[in-house]
């Protein structure tokens, strides 16, 4: 069942890619066409996103920017906001759940929102060539990167850091596959937060949501478990996304024509992927995005250079 | 440095009994501060996007005289921001408040209280921290409201 849904899925994202490409050439496609296809196309990366674990911006902003005749300052706006609405509704369970620590996500979302800023400010300035090039390589990287990283669901740590013990963090989630408690603690916080300064930027400047960088630092590097370090992540980008969201929309960069479908699209997308996750199966679904990343990241790149 | 393991199992074998245990139920307990950071997170995003949705439609439709219709949004959505903002004369920051009137500024209601959900959680986030007199959290709290709240200002303007 799930199989025959993949190809469906598949058929059809390809087929709205292909019309999308097609109609982005001829003048006389209706106007309302451009919305829809947004929507079918964020609806699809939604269901996408949701199987793999991944967040939608981060397949969003490669996608439509290589597929959609709109600008791509106006992509990497939506891209924003994509992200933002995705954690504000994501957020408030797990963090319900003690599967995100607030304790952990202010400091972390302190340097990220505020180096966001400098990365939106960067964004709305580089010449648009040097953006897609950036992108290019940043998102095949990301693709090797989900290639070869393998996050750790309990990661052994050493002695919490002055900073970690200083500030409190840690805590305890009930784990319902072991019917145990997990505690749990960090430590490598000062190297953290000057990661998270980087994520920060590139979040800012690109408009993807910063999840696939957030959840590794966290898991492998501060050693916080997998669910913790996913829902630690889930509730920063509410933070972080919110200061470059903001920047983005006083400079204009925010067409509520491209923003609000996409918006919609993904979200109602990452429902069904989550219903679907019962029946589906993460290693496919994972090379499906390792796939579509790379393919994007490719593309955007010889945009940049004036070979797409 | 240590390299002792510090994510630790309890050994409690059902979620029933660990509600029977007062002292396991204090350590997975959510502080009442996150659980409040978490409603306001969920009323505020869902009514943002519920507005957001409303004023879409009305936009599509054609209603409330927008100052760049649909229709001709393809004209426009190609161009980079400047030129866009150059060629449509469209307010920058919150001058779009003014023109609130027109359906495709009505749009941006929904978006800018999605991006104000946050800073309704921070601050009931510093109200819980200051009770408790936990200054490093109401420092970084307080911090990041600011931080935001320059962002959403337009302070910072490029040129």
């Amino acid at each position: 069942m799930f199989e025959n849904f993949l190809t469906h899925a598949s058929f059809l994202y390809t087929t709205t890619n292909l019309a999308v490409a097609q109609a982005a050439g001829t003048s006389t496609v209706p106007w309302w066409i451009w919305p829809l296809a947004l929507l079918v196309t964020t609806f699809l990366i939604g269901i996408v996103a949701a199987l793999a674990g991944v967040g939608g911006s981060v397949l969003f902003v490669p996608i439509v920017s290589s597929f959609f005749p709109f600008n791509f300052d106006f992509i990497r706006g939506s891209g924003l906001f994509v992200a933002l609405a995705c954690s504000l509704s994501a957020a408030p369970k797990l963090l319900k759940l003690n599967l995100a620590s607030l304790r952990l996500v202010i400091p972390l979302a302190l340097i990220a929102s505020t180096s966001s800023i400098v990365g939106a400010y960067l964004g709305l300035s580089l010449p648009q060539s040097i953006l897609k090039i950036l992108l290019g390589i940043l998102i095949t990287g990301i693709s090797v990167l989900f290639m070869f990283s393998k996050n750790s669901e309990f990661p052994k740590i050493g002695e919490p850091d002055a900073l970690v013990r200083y500030l409190k963090i840690g805590g305890s989630y009930y784990e319902p596959s072991t019917g145990k408690d997990i505690t749990w603690s960090i430590w490598r916080l000062p190297a953290g937060l000057i990661l998270f300064s980087g994520i920060g930027i590139i979040a800012g400047m690109f408009g993807i949501g910063a999840g696939w960088a957030n959840v590794p630092v966290l898991n492998m590097l501060l050693g916080a478990p997998l669910k913790i370090a996913i829902g630690t992540s889930m509730s920063l980008l509410a933070i972080t996304d919110t200061s470059a969201a903001w920047i983005y929309l006083n400079q204009g960069a925010v067409l509520p024509i491209i923003t609000i479908p996409s918006v919609i699209g993904i979200m109602a997308g990452s429902r069904v992927g989550v219903k679907l996750l019962k029946t589906a199966k993460p290693k496919s679904i994972r090379y499906i995005v390792i796939l579509m990343l790379l393919f994007a990241g490719l593309k955007s790149l010889l945009d940049g250079l004036g070979w797409g | 440095m240590s390299s002792q393991p510090q994510t630790y199992i309890h050994s409690v074998p059902t979620k029933s009994f660990v509600r029977k245990q007062n002292d396991v139920l204090t350590n997975v307990e959510v502080s009442p501060e996150q659980n409040r950071y978490a409603s306001i997170l969920l009323v505020c995003s869902w009514a943002g996007i519920v507005v957001m949705l409303i004023t879409f439609l009305i936009y599509m439709g054609g209603l409330f005289n927008p100052l760049v219709k649909p229709s001709d949004m393809p004209l426009y959505w190609g161009l980079s921001v400047h030129q866009y903002l150059a060629v449509t004369h469209a307010p920058s920051g919150w001058n779009w408040l003014s023109s609130v009137n027109h359906s495709d500024y009505l749009n941006l209601v929904g978006l800018a209280f999605l991006g104000i959900v946050s800073v309704l959680g921070y601050i009931s986030l510093f109200i819980d921290y200051l009770r408790k007199k936990d200054l490093p959290y109401v420092i970084m709290v307080a911090v990041e409201i600011l931080v935001i709240v320059s962002a959403a200002s337009g302070v910072f303007h490029i040129a």
